[in-house]
């Protein structure tokens, strides 16, 4: 590739610009695109992750639509609903927590502050705090017992783990909470003054103002949280024969990437799902950016 | 200034793939010529110098001494050899391993166990000494001929316990890829305070009880656990562990597999294993998770099927312990009933050579692997906190380390009757990369009708044929 001389002196002009970006350069490159690219090129081999290293082509793609061993159909859709489910559920009470705790008053701070130390704790510990609270004798059963209650299946029935996961996952309600407090104090005051003048009620100004200004962080909040969503494998931990669940309730994308990569030694296969689950991901994400008219920049 | 961007970024994403597909890939056909084209040798300059790199999962006390303790030993014959060890997480064994081969920081020397070592046999990893246990054999004929006194055993590999060697082979039959470190044997481990407070016959409890024998017991325990711990179950039975499960199978008469790789599970033999398990459960004496390995320490468990050495029962059970081998599951019923063909579960964890290691090191690898097997070496395993019983025949008397502060433990229950010693090995006929399904699946059957929902046992059985089934034709 020749370069040319103008590209030469623009290079020597922005010097300083390319030094202060080269670190990042170095980072994205090495630490995201060298992955995602040597990903790609193993989900076309039979490759174990050692020695074996075989191009197959489309075999891994094919055999994972066709003769998969976990069923991709059900790992897709367990994750898909519990996406969707997940997403809609933190989203909204976070943002009802928010409203909530918004207004000052007393111990308002303290409801905050309890709210968000959960998600100090790393998701390590809570999984296996968790894992042992919802056991057969653990804490939430003796209560139940206790209070001459039959003791919950929990994630220990099939019928039963995947609620159990949603309100497990209600614990990192404080994250969210933070964000919409901060798009609320973003919110001009004067808004709601000029909606007072007009006569406006709480639940009009709530309709008319607070969400159109909220809608931002809103759709910010939703496209992290799908990706977040598909993306969620704290069953690895947490979730009974090897994170899958009984009958496979919980088993998502993301535990089974794992199990087809470290379990299996399948690690071309396991990069072939990989790469299914984020085509998945990254057509959701644009049917949202493309259904994104009623998210409200301000006037432009 | 955005076409020179554009430009710059697409030689990174240029660099990145020739990166991807190249200096970092994988090596294959490495495997091939390295494991059968290479010359041993048992002769290793003593002045050499050099680090041995050990890679090893979990990271406790006694694994650390236990290495401290072959170095120190190991110096006295090559004094400028020394002993670097690289811990891999007991969890994500293979991911470590994957990592340290693609970055090229492979140990030289490989821990790994009878289940754990197919995916590294497939992948290549793991050196066929095969060449270095021909020239031992050599060399210990050479030594019985001239000092026949000196050497009692028919050759180097016949100084070790026949079903367990074997465990370090490919499909347990075949060439050898790692050593047995030392033999891990499921044992009953008991609490005698409580069997003989609950009235337990104690001469049923020796090596060879019966299940029968063994229920009878429970029976006593259950007693007692309804009078003093509030009818909590008492046998801590580790109901997920493959070691315990499929003996019992075994016994019974159940196979996983015929000889040509169909599905004979769905039987009365296997009906009669499962039930073995639930009865267990509605009887009230263990549940699928409980009690835990912790009850059986606390002493508000009274049974602990495990293989760990009994120095780390001894911690918290002091005399309190005893130990027995695991109940023998008879065929027939009745007077008649057949022993003959009951199982114990075994295993053992070894060493293998990384197959990348050439020349000079890779001979010394192999030294230090034949001086771990040796008499001084096994003893120094057990100075140093790994006091599970050796591998080897010739050490089963008290000047032995592995046996000495041990009281008047029963130790002989990890030896008594080898023969029954067996290791699970359905999954030899399919591939490698389906054995952890498969062993799930198989488990699962045994768990699911003692868990909360109850699952029938014949309902269960019919279950797992059709998830086998699954993995077997799926890609």
């Amino acid at each position: 590739m020749k370069i040319s001389g103008k590209t030469v002196n623009k290079l020597k002009r922005n010097i300083a610009g390319y030094t202060f970006m080269l670190p990042l350069i170095i980072g994205v490159s090495v630490f995201s695109f060298w992955p995602i690219i040597s990903s790609l090129i193993y989900s076309f081999h039979n490759y174990d992750g050692f020695m074996t290293y075989e191009f197959v082509g489309f075999k891994n793609y094919v055999n994972l639509f066709r003769n998969d061993v976990d069923g991709l159909g059900k790992v897709l859709s367990n994750t898909l609903i519990y996406a969707a489910v997940a997403v809609v559920l933190n989203l909204s009470l976070s943002y009802l927590l928010a409203l909530s705790v918004s207004k000052q008053g007393r111990g308002v701070y303290a409801v905050r502050v309890l709210f968000y130390i959960p998600c100090v704790i790393p998701g390590v510990v809570m999984a296996a705090m968790w894992a042992d609270m919802l056991s057969e004798n653990g804490a939430f059963n003796s209560i139940l017992t206790s209070l001459g209650l039959p003791a919950f299946t929990f994630l220990e029935a099939p019928e039963t783990s995947m609620i159990t996961l949603f309100i497990t996952n209600l614990w990192g309600l404080g994250s969210g909470m933070i964000l919409w407090l901060a798009a609320f104090n973003n919110i001009p005051r004067t808004m709601y003054e000029a909606a007072d003048i007009d006569g406006a009620k709480g639940f009009t100004k709530f309709v008319k103002i607070t969400i159109p200004m909220t809608t931002p962080t809103i759709f910010y909040n939703l496209i992290t949280g799908v990706i977040g969503a598909l993306q969620y494998n704290g069953t690895l931990m947490l979730a009974p024969l090897s994170g899958r669940g009984y009958e496979n309730s919980v088993y998502f994308m993301s535990v089974k990437i794992y199990r087809d990569a470290f379990l299996r030694m399948k690690f071309g296969y396991a990069s072939a799902a990989a790469w299914i689950l984020f085509a998945i991901i990254g057509v959701l994400v644009i049917i949202m950016f493309r259904t994104s008219k009623w998210v409200f920049y301000g006037e432009e | 200034m955005k076409k020179t961007f554009m430009k710059l970024a697409c030689m990174l994403l240029m660099v990145a793939i020739a990166l991807s597909c190249a200096a970092c890939g994988p090596t294959p056909g490495k495997r091939t010529s390295e494991n059968e084209n290479y010359e041993a040798n048992l002769t290793v300059d003593s002045n050499i110098s050099t680090t041995l790199k050990i890679g090893f999962y979990g990271k406790t006390e006694e694994d650390e001494n236990h290495f401290k303790e072959l170095e120190k030993a190991f110096q006295l014959i090559y004094p400028n050899v020394s002993i670097s060890l690289v811990t891999y997480g007991s969890t994500s064994y293979y991911q470590d391993l994957m990592q340290a081969y693609r970055t090229g920081s492979m140990p030289d020397i490989i821990q790994t166990n009878a289940t754990e070592c197919f995916p590294l046999i497939e992948g290549g990893l793991l050196l066929d000494m095969d060449k270095y246990i021909q020239l031992e054999n050599d060399k210990y004929e050479q030594g019985k001929n001239e000092y026949p006194d000196f050497y009692a055993f028919e050759n180097f590999e016949d100084q070790f316990y026949d079903s367990l060697w074997k465990l370090g082979q490919k499909n347990y039959n075949g060439h050898q890829f790692f050593v047995p470190r030392s033999a891990d044997r499921i044992v009953t481990y008991y609490n005698k305070e409580q069997f003989v407070a609950a009235g337990v016959d104690m001469t049923t409890v020796k090596n060879g009880w019966t299940w029968e024998d063994f229920l009878a017991a429970c029976e006593k325990l259950k007693k007692y656990y309804a009078d003093n711990y509030d009818g909590k179950p008492f046998i801590s039975g580790q109901w997920q562990w493959e070691a315990v499960l499929f003996p019992m199978l075994e016994s019974s008469g159940g196979k996983v597999f015929d000889e040509n790789g169909n599905i004979t599970l769905n039987s009365a033999e296997t009906l009669n294993a499962v039930n073995l398990l639930k009865d267990l459960v509605t009887k009230g004496y263990t549940k699928e998770k409980e009690p835990n390995q912790l009850a059986f320490e606390t002493k508000t468990a009274a049974i602990q099927f495990h293989s760990l050495h009994p120095d780390y029962y001894l911690k918290s059970l002091g005399s309190d312990l005893g130990i027995v081998t695991f109940p023998l599951i008879g065929k027939g019923s009745g007077e008649n009933k057949d022993y003959s063909g009951a199982k114990i579960g075994a295993g053992v964890t070894g060493y293998g050579i990384y197959s990348g290691l050439t020349g000079a090191k890779r001979d010394l690898a192999w030294q230090f692997l034949s001086f771990t097997l040796s008499r001084d070496g096994q003893n120094c395993m057990a100075k140093g906190g790994v006091s599970q019983p050796p591998v080897r025949k010739d050490m089963q008397d008290g000047s032995n380390l592995w046996r000495q502060n041990k009281g008047n433990l029963n130790l002989d229950a990890f030896f008594w009757e080898a023969e029954r010693n067996y290791s699970t090995n359905f999954f030899l006929s399919q591939e490698s990369s389906k054995q952890v399904d498969l062993m799930e699946a198989v488990i699962n059957m045994f768990n699911e009708p003692i868990r909360g929902t109850g699952k029938e046992p014949q309902k269960a059985i019919e279950d797992c044929v059709t998830a086998l089934d699954n993995i077997i034709k799926s890609n």
